[in-house]
């Protein structure tokens, strides 16, 4: 990340499905988000299809980073179901 | 400023404290703000983390029962459009109509009734055709027979509201503490004396707002004042992000029988019954929809469950066929703070000087949370609101 951040900056993306850039994970750790699902709340990070299997470790990292925090120390998101994507047409049939 | 462990707080002195950092609490903390009160908000946990962070943005104003309902929600919106100027951050807000959709006669009957009283009272709202309906959102089902509708309903992003209300009292000069929740608010000839945090800091003021949304019960009780809110909790999925599909927020008149006319439940199955299902849709600006929703009493249970989400898939595909091709990427569920007459408690309390309430809004709190804010800030400045709102008194239950 950090050899990125010397070729992208704080443009840096974090969040592909949600396009949230370092930059915003970061102000909004400046606004007092401590936890995932709270920079998720004020970002999107995290929002999108892939529901931030791609962006928790790369905002987890950066949230101890800027904090101090130890990485137990640090709230995920709640896991919800679907496990992947499911359409509506399934779940209409699955019960 | 995040916790009370990194910065020493000992003394201290505030004109208001604000318990509960929701969309209630913090529209209570930037009312107050803006009219130089020195506030100080305490969330016990964070950002959005409970209600305020778990529901869907829809404001209606033609679900509000005629009179003080909804004159509130009246006033409430025509606000919304003054704080997406006013507020640090934009809100997303913005006045679609809303429709209420209706799928046989016996419902027709009902909401013909239902859109009279509301004329009666002034507002814009009208029963529209099947086919009128469809032309206002094309993926309507074939056998919808017709939708009431208001141009006056809206949408709101929660996410942005809260924050905005968190931002824009920060900036007028509001403390925030996260992480810290109320431990014993002291009391003295009847009158509020100070608040002891769960940290053990003293904060010493005359004004306390309960705005502790499914838990302001328990905040009550500390001063003795009866607060009767049950959670109700409600489920929603989020489909993926979609081209522009529900371009209003929609209910069924399912979901207005559940709160004013039982008797049209029986049509429902028992699985609905039990659930509380009632549709709910829109689709947020990013894309995605939100489809619910459910109001079941399992106490503080945020879970959410196989049957609840099967059973809002199909509530959802049977008004929106072509909807079912579309995947859900989440489901999620909030707690619905709920009070006994479905109405607020809002205002003063007789027995405790100083104590305020602002909680038990169940779905409103999105769609009430400015005058709600601004109607607890009027008491503490002015002493009285600028617009009746005794029949929201905490009092009512509490009777001196």
């Amino acid at each position: 990340m950090t050899q990125s951040k010397t070729l992208a900056g704080d443009k840096l993306t974090i969040c592909r499905c949600e396009e949230v850039t370092e930059e915003e994970i970061r102000d909004a750790i400046r606004r007092g988000a401590r936890s995932i699902s709270e920079i998720k709340r004020v970002t999107r990070a995290g929002m999108g299809i892939c529901q931030g299997r791609t962006c928790r470790r790369l905002v987890t990292k950066i949230l101890m980073e800027m904090t101090g925090m130890k990485v137990d120390e640090v709230d995920q998101d709640t896991p919800r179901p679907p496990l992947r994507p499911t359409s509506l047409q399934t779940m209409c049939e699955d019960s | 400023m995040r916790s009370e462990k990194r910065t020493k707080l000992e003394n201290l002195r505030t004109d208001a404290v604000v318990i509960g950092g929701g969309v209630i609490g913090s529209s209570t903390a930037y009312h107050l703000s803006k009219a130089g009160i020195k506030v100080l908000l305490l969330e016990k946990k964070g950002i959005s983390l409970e209600s305020s962070g778990a529901c869907d943005g829809s404001c209606f104003i033609q679900s509000k029962k005629p009179g003080a309902a909804l004159e509130l929600a009246l006033k409430s919106l025509d606000q919304y459009e003054a704080l997406e100027k006013e507020l640090p951050e934009t809100i997303e807000f913005k006045r679609t109509g809303g429709m209420i959709l209706i799928e046989n006669e016996n419902q027709t009957k009902f909401m013909e009734q239902y859109v009279e009283t509301r004329k009666q009272h002034g507002v814009d709202v009208r029963i529209i055709s099947g086919e009128k309906a469809r032309e206002i959102c094309p993926c309507l089902a074939d056998d919808v027979i017709g939708a009431s509708y208001s141009p006056l309903d809206g949408q709101v992003d929660p996410f942005r509201l809260n924050l905005g209300f968190l931002e824009g009292a920060r900036r007028k000069g509001a403390r925030i503490l996260f992480g810290s929740s109320v431990a014993k608010i002291a009391i003295d000839e009847g009158s509020v004396k100070y608040v002891m945090t769960d940290k053990g800091t003293k904060i010493r003021t005359d004004i306390v707002v309960n705005a502790g949304g499914v838990h302001s019960g328990e905040i009550g009780e500390m001063v003795g004042v009866k607060i009767p809110i049950t959670p109700k909790r409600g489920q929603l999925l989020v489909t993926e992000k979609l081209p522009p599909t529900v371009p209003m927020p929609m209910l069924d008149a399912k979901y207005i029988a559940v709160k004013l006319a039982p008797y049209l439940l029986d049509e429902m199955g028992e699985e609905a019954k039990r659930l509380g299902l009632g549709l709910v849709i829109e689709q947020t600006r990013s894309g995605t929809v939100l489809a619910g929703s459910t109001r079941e009493l399992v106490g503080y249970d945020t879970g959410v469950t196989f049957e609840g989400m099967c059973a809002i898939a199909r509530n959802t595909v049977r008004y929106f066929p072509r909807l079912s091709q579309f995947a859900v990427i989440r489901a999620f569920s909030g707690l619905r703070p709920s009070t006994p007459d479905g109405y607020p408690i809002l205002g003063p309390t007789a027995k405790v000087k100083g104590f305020f309430v602002a909680a038990g809004h169940e779905g409103d709190g999105i769609a009430l949370a400015p005058i709600s804010g601004r109607v607890i800030s009027e008491f503490i400045v002015q002493g009285k609101s600028s617009f009746p709102v005794g029949e929201f008194s905490p009092d009512r239950f509490d009777r001196v």
